[in-house]
């Protein structure tokens, strides 16, 4: 599985979100993407990598797109 | 059950480690140095119980220590079902004669390390959608003493901080709630003088002191699932006052 596809699953097992609404995918837009959707699906992100988000991070991370910006900052190629 | 319980090498922790075992659960035995005594008391406690039983070295003022040794616990792939944040010091002194360094000290082992230690294991424990934390509070949190400014204060912080988080994890399955002990015997509380142990004695309405698995055996309630609707609480255990 690439990246990609590994962090589109973490959206849609974190979320519960069909795969094809990963990429338009934002904190204001999908309800389950409260604060504790927000903490299982770094959990699950941060298990998929073998990473972890720093505390600014996870504030950051509000939208699909945050997510890849963030995962290219631990160098992981998508 | 897995129970990671840090400060498990003596007194109230180690009483942990005994009740827990016998209860048939797997420990992760955390403490700040290798004995060989700790090892093998670990190993006889593992095998008369028919439990695993793996100690895990950390000192708790060092961050990436505390890092690391979690790390390492996540890493052995288990259900991390429990947690019990037992390690803590103590000192007594009034503000005049204390140094401020000396008490953020105190704060960072009692306060700050929890802090570091279940902010890891609780991302672990969400994905799981299950957990319980245990923290140790203190009476000397809940009760204003002179000379407990430090002690006092930081075990005070510690039962707002379970509060605070059995509100924030409580929707991922995760209980979190803290025993506020009385005078225990351990080594902590043999900082007194014999006179000062008989008057914290005859404060409590049972005229003794706490024994270590008094306390122990109260943690492990709050882990079974006897405990399952329990949430935010403190638990004062500390014979009557
Ligand atoms: N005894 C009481 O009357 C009483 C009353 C209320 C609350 N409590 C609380 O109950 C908990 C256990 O107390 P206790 O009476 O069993 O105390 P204790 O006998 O003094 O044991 C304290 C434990 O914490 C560990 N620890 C302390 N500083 C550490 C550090 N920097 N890094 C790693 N480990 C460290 C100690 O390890 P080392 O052996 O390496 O020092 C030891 O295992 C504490 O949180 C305490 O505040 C106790």
């Amino acid at each position: 599985m690439s990246n990609i596809e590994k962090l589109k699953n973490a959206f849609v097992e974190g979320l519960e979100i069909p795969v094809e609404e990963v990429e338009n995918a934002t904190m204001d837009g999908v309800e389950k993407w409260d604060s504790i959707g927000q903490m299982s699906l770094v959990a699950i992100i941060e298990d998929a990598f073998g990473i972890e988000f720093e505390p600014d991070e996870v504030m950051q991370f509000t939208s699909f797109e945050a997510g890849k910006n963030i995962l290219k900052n631990h160098n992981i190629e998508l | 059950m897995n129970v990671i319980i840090t400060g498990s090498n003596r007194g109230i922790g180690k009483a942990m480690v005994e009740t827990f075992a016998a209860s048939g659960a797997n420990i992760w035995a955390c403490a700040r140095k290798a004995t060989p005594e700790f090892e093998s008391w670990l190993n006889t406690t593992a095998k008369t119980n028919g439990v695993w039983i793996k100690p895990v070295y950390f000192e708790m003022t060092d961050a990436e220590a505390i890092n690391a040794g979690i790390q390492s616990i996540i890493d052995d792939g288990q259900s991390i079902d429990v947690l019990v944040n037992n390690a803590g010091i103590s000192t007594v002194g009034l503000l005049s004669m204390s140094k401020v360094e000396d008490i953020e000290k105190l704060f960072e082992v009692n306060y700050f390390a929890m802090l570091r230690v279940i902010q890891k294991v609780s991302k672990r424990m969400s994905r799981q959608k299950h957990g319980v934390i245990i923290n140790m509070g203190s009476i000397a949190g809940i009760e204003p003493q002179p000379g407990k400014i430090a002690y006092g204060s930081s075990k005070a912080a510690v039962m707002m901080m379970t509060k605070c988080l059995a509100k924030e994890l409580g929707p991922m399955g995760i209980r979190v709630n803290a025993i506020a002990p009385g005078p225990i015997e351990t080594k902590m509380i043999h900082q007194y003088k014999d006179e000062v142990l008989e008057k914290l004695a005859s404060e409590t309405s049972l005229r003794r002191l706490g024994r270590t698995e008094e306390i122990a055996r109260v943690a492990l309630f709050l882990a079974s699932d006897q405990a399952s609707y329990i949430n935010g609480e403190i638990i004062k255990v500390d014979g009557g006052r």
